[in-house]
């Protein structure tokens, strides 16, 4: 009984932490329509900084701010200067994304050096739970109320906003949205911002449980993938429900059938997308 | 079309640009030269002695990839050997190019055959990962190159290796073997088992087992993460929490290592029960991400900078001025290539042409004093060295490093059990983990210990 | 289509320029085959690298210049078949080319049966599902450990009995990357090559002309993935061996970058972007660490700034030279709304080239 508890807890926080890690993603997929696979690299910088700033300072607000701020600033950069050029061509996208993602990714190896890191999450949320009727760390509680309020936060701003209304007659129309005198311009700014700032921040949240080492850009961009893939691209409810189908069979999985770990991720995704190609959530083909 | 005839002929003047140079040798991928050699370009090494010709020693290891820091710290080793002792050996001097494998068996070849071929090199250490290495030894042995060859540790080594490698590193079932024997004697009498879940975990679970086991001790349960994945541990935390164990085997390297310590943490599971590591789970670096919670981890390992030893002691503290980090065992088993480069240049006189004989050179010497302990070579071409059984701890100035609590002296890859026997089991996997050997042991090795 | 069809035709069959190209090719062929008599033995195992890549890369530019969609799971295709024989001439002591013939076939289905899963795929609905399948074959040759040998990978792969030294080889893997190449290139040239560019650029006129996208799409992918195998036996002939990083998909990343940098809409685009590549590697690795950063910035620049790559900017600094006007490939550009790119042809009257972007 309580192994099947802690694999529901355990599935529900990694789906949390994944739908942290697919945020960014999910968001300039929505409204750029960039598939960006420079996300894993993003996250990777995000990391980093975030760790360096923990070791520097121990201040954990500063630590977002900077990885966060570091990496949307960056990603409005790559956005803006790179991205813009190339809009509207699916593969030179995908290809210019891959580009980037290479040169972060050494770069960072580069910087950072190939030492693995590991980041403890801040003084209040370490430990387990003792409150718990199994052993679950304090740290995963909070992500999994940090996953709701990001979600919450995100539909809300898209929904219910005037910005949001904005973004979403964008998505449709960009020319007759510049038409009515909207700086389109500064809302693509803002997009970008926001979508580098969540990867920057995802790679704060998914150090103190994964650690850094390099090749983890690659990881969690595979991740991001399949939970937005499974979930319908562009979708901030498919995300949410891709990341609790991922979270919990992998869960399960490791439990009830661990030889079958190596594919729990990746054979889902494919036999879905035969079956359903724009996703669970994905409006139409 | 008009425009387009020029490419086939830009295609082939690049592709031949890209070649330009002399002679019409003959080579490449696993095949031989026509006339079964293929330095003969190379420098005469019968004229060895003041002002002969530099020996070139190729150093292969991945300097970008996920691993990229094991080549970064081999190479530090490396060079500062050559500092310390200065590049004269055999009277020849020793120079070296570097090549980058990338964690990848097929451009660890090509870099094999560019240091060959356009760097001319005599002797070739390295390269990193085992996969890596097989490809590497099949391609040096096709061309009859000495390669020297430390730190892989799988054990298919064993069961084929050509005579132009000398493996002068461990297995991993080197040392979790000792290690396996050490904690069934400790009392340690439940102990379950989490390793990364490929060739290495396999080794260094399966040493552990097979001894653990043949001692009286029980595997309550086996856990499998799949390696170098951002694969979420809190399930296997949530199973080891399950278990009524009174210790947790740990065999998931360096990153993943982190990983499962941070859990372990955040789970409230390290006041439990103790972590049992291994080397590849306790380097200082690791020590260093996993946090000073890591404190008292028990890791069974050759190599430890703290180690009573006046070479020892001389390497880690050359080491920490040079580089300003805690000495590692990848600058030590680069340090130890470096000694012994020099050696076989010593007692051949430089002369490097004949790579069997280079190799049995290696294979005989013995070194009392090394960097790496004491190490002697068994019949099989093996070394055997000192493995020591450490407790993390800091060591005064917030720096965690392993120290020494029991040393199983000069064991070697078959440990206690009969050589031709354990060369002969099956290769450790999932599936096969040596509990086949209990209680009967006394068919297999001379001093059965449940005697 | 037939606005399509008039203009290919009226271009391949300009008799003057076809006997001219015919010389070139003829040229170029003797040139390459005389090759490894004049060259240091690592330019030989070079060249023959940069033929079996440089074939892997061709076959990828099957999907990426006629029907426009971009596989992030070639390598696994390539590995599929450099496993199977490694498999027949180690475990069941196949002769090789008994084993390559086995392994055309299993390469063949393993296409079919993936491409039965791309038929309605777009776009990078495409690109995921090609990544999941590369990550599964990869995945089956990391834990399939009793047929694959896990991460140790299968050594000990022996080339055919008549091939004895590297030159041997390097013979053996021109001549069949030769043919390869023809019919490739025949297939580009022909009327299916042309339905299948109609697949990738107009999907909507090609099913009111009655034609399937699904089929065209089920069959360029096969041809493709067989191809790819070709080139995956030459491989494992070469090396010797063959691991599980050989089909991961940091490889087809690889792969696609050696497509793009060439310039897909260039027949050989694919190959010359290869032998770039492979070539500068062999000069960038002894000087720096970073062969990774040059690579990514390499790109970066291409897709900016060469939409027909490397050969799309050879072709007009040629056009140039020539003093003619450059009259270049760009009907086959893979992007028309790229801005002032050099080897643009000014006001190309051609059918736009932009994919049709799904719709989300």
């Amino acid at each position: 009984m309580s192994i099947l508890l802690s694999s529901v807890l355990n599935g529900l926080s990694f789906a949390a932490l994944l739908f942290l890690i697919a945020g960014g993603f999910t968001l300039l997929y929505g409204i750029m329509r960039l598939l960006n696979l420079a996300h894993g690299a993003l996250y990777l910088w995000g990391a980093y900084l975030a760790a360096a700033v923990i070791s520097g300072t121990g201040n954990y607000l500063l630590a977002v701010l900077v990885a966060g701020g570091v990496v949307g600033i960056a990603t409005v950069i790559g956005g803006v200067g790179l991205f813009a050029r190339v809009q509207g061509n699916e593969l030179r996208e995908v290809l210019l994304t891959i580009a980037v993602s290479l040169v972060l990714a050494d770069a960072a190896l580069a910087v950072w050096g190939g030492h693995p890191v590991g980041v403890q999450a801040p003084e209040f949320l370490r430990g387990a739970a003792d409150f718990m009727p199994v052993a679950f760390p304090i740290y995963r509680l909070f992500l999994m109320g940090l996953a709701l309020a990001v979600g919450f936060g995100l539909w809300y701003l898209i929904e219910r906003t005037s910005v949001g209304a904005l973004l979403r007659a964008c998505v449709d129309n960009r020319a007759m949205l510049a038409s009515l005198g909207v700086n389109v311009r500064r809302l693509y700014w803002f997009v970008w911002m926001a979508g580098g700032f969540l990867a920057g921040v995802a790679g704060l949240l998914g150090s103190i449980v994964f650690g850094i080492a390099p090749g983890v850009d690659v990881q969690i961009l595979l991740l991001a993938l399949v939970v937005v893939v499974l979930g319908g691209l562009g979708s901030l409810s498919g995300a949410a429900l891709g990341s609790l189908v991922v979270g919990l069979s992998y869960s399960f999985a490791t439990v009830y059938a661990p030889e079958l770990l190596y594919f729990i991720i990746f054979g889902p995704m494919l036999i879905l997308l035969v079956i359903r190609p724009q996703g669970l959530r994905g409006a139409n083909a | 079309m008009r425009t387009r005839r020029w490419l086939p002929a830009v295609v082939g003047v690049v592709m031949l640009a890209a070649c330009a140079g002399e002679g019409s040798e003959d080579g490449g991928g696993q095949f031989e030269d026509d006339d079964g050699t293929s330095q003969d370009d190379q420098a005469d090494p019968g004229d060895a002695g003041e002002g002969g010709e530099p020996v070139r020693v190729g150093v292969l290891m991945p300097f970008s990839g996920p691993v990229a820091v094991s080549g970064e710290l081999f190479v530090k080793g490396w060079e500062l050997y050559w500092e310390t002792h200065g590049t004269s050996a055999g009277g020849r001097t020793v120079e070296w190019v570097t090549g980058d494998t990338q964690a990848d068996p097929s451009v660890a070849v090509e870099e094999a055959r560019r240091l060959v071929e356009q760097e001319n090199i005599d002797i070739l250490v390295g390269p990193l990962l085992g996969s890596e290495g097989l490809a590497v030894g099949e391609y040096t042995e096709s061309i009859g190159l000495p390669q020297v060859y430390g730190i892989p540790a799988s054990e298919e080594f064993l069961r084929d290796i050509p005579d132009t490698i000398f493996r002068y590193g461990i297995t991993h079932g080197q040392v979790s073997m000792p290690f396996g024997e050490w904690a069934a004697e400790q009392g340690y009498e439940r102990v379950s088992t989490i390793c990364s879940d490929y060739v290495t975990g396999w080794e260094i679970c399966g040493g552990f087992i097979n001894t653990f086991t043949d001692n009286g001790g029980e595997i309550v349960t086996q856990l499998w993460p799949p390696f170098g994945d951002t694969a979420d541990l809190g399930p296997f935390m949530a199973q080891l929490a399950e278990q009524d164990h009174d210790a947790v085997y740990l065999g998931m390297p360096v990153g993943d290592a982190v990983a499962f310590f941070r859990a372990w943490t955040d789970f409230g599971l390290l006041d439990t029960v103790p972590v049992l590591g291994h080397h590849v789970t306790s380097s200082p670096s690791i020590l260093k991400a996993m946090g000073l919670e890591a404190e008292g981890m028990i890791s069974a390992g050759v190599f430890t900078g703290t180690l009573d030893d006046p070479v020892v002691e001389d390497f880690a503290t050359r080491f920490e001025e040079a580089y300003g980090e805690p000495s590692d065992p990848d600058p030590a088993l680069a340090w130890h290539a470096g000694a012994l480069v020099r050696h076989g240049l010593e007692e051949l006189d430089g002369d490097v042409s004949d790579a069997d004989e280079f190799i049995a050179v290696l294979k005989q010497a013995e070194f009392p004093e090394s960097v790496l302990g004491p190490l002697s070579v068994d019949e099989h071409g093996n070394v055997l060295y000192d493995v020591h059984i450490r407790e993390a701890r800091d060591r005064g100035d917030g720096v965690m490093e392993n120290f020494v609590i029991d040393t199983y002296e000069q064991s070697g890859p078959n440990f206690r059990y009969d050589y031709d026997m354990y060369v002969e089991q099956p290769a450790y996997n999932r599936d096969y983990q040596g509990f086949d050997w209990p209680e009967n042991c006394d068919a297999y090795i001379s001093d059965c210990p449940l005697d | 289509m037939t606005t399509l069809m008039p203009q290919l035709t009226s271009r391949w069959t300009d008799q003057t320029n076809q006997n001219r190209r015919f010389l070139a090719v003829v040229i170029t062929l003797v040139i390459v085959a005389v090759a490894p008599m004049f060259l240091q033995q690592f330019h030989v195992g070079l060249l023959t690298r940069i033929f079996f890549m440089g074939l892997l890369a061709m076959s990828l530019n099957v999907l990426v210049s006629l029907t426009r969609v971009l596989s992030l799971g070639h390598a696994g295709l390539f590995g599929v078949a450099a496993y199977v024989v490694a498999i027949g001439v180690t475990r069941w002591e196949l002769p090789f080319l008994t084993a390559a013939a086995v392994a055309l076939v299993v390469t063949g289905l393993v296409s079919m049966l993936f491409a039965v899963m791309i038929v309605r795929a777009q776009g990078v609905t495409f690109v995921m599902i090609t990544v999941a399948q590369g990550m599964l074959l990869w995945g089956a040759a990391e834990r399939w450990v009793s047929v694959t040998n896990g991460n140790n990978g299968i050594r000990g792969v022996r080339p055919p009995e008549f091939i004895q030294t590297a030159n041997d080889f390097y013979w053996a893997a021109f001549a069949v990357v030769a043919v390869s190449v023809f019919a490739l290139w025949r297939l580009h040239t022909s009327f299916l090559g042309t339905r299948l560019r109609g697949t990738g650029d107009s999907p909507t006129r090609m099913t009111s002309l009655g034609y399937s996208n699904a089929w065209h799409r089920f069959i360029a992918f096969t041809i493709a993935g067989l191809f790819a195998g070709v080139a995956g036996i030459l491989y494992v002939g070469y090396f010797g061996f063959v691991s599980p990083t050989t089909l991961h998909v940091g490889n087809s990343v690889q792969v696609a970058l050696a497509v793009i940098l060439g310039g897909s809409a260039l027949f050989l685009g694919p190959l010359l972007g290869t032998a770039v590549l492979l070539t500068a590697r062999t000069w960038v690795v002894p000087v720096t660490d970073r062969w990774n950063l040059i690579v990514g910035a390499l790109m970066i620049v291409t897709v900016l700034f060469l939409p027909n790559g490397l050969a799309g900017a050879f072709a007009s600094a040629w056009a140039k030279l020539t003093r003619r006007i450059p009259r270049l490939a760009g009907r086959r550009s893979p992007d028309q709304n790229a801005p002032s790119a050099p080897a643009e042809p000014p006001g190309s009257s051609q059918p736009s080239g932009t994919p049709e972007r799904p719709q989300h």
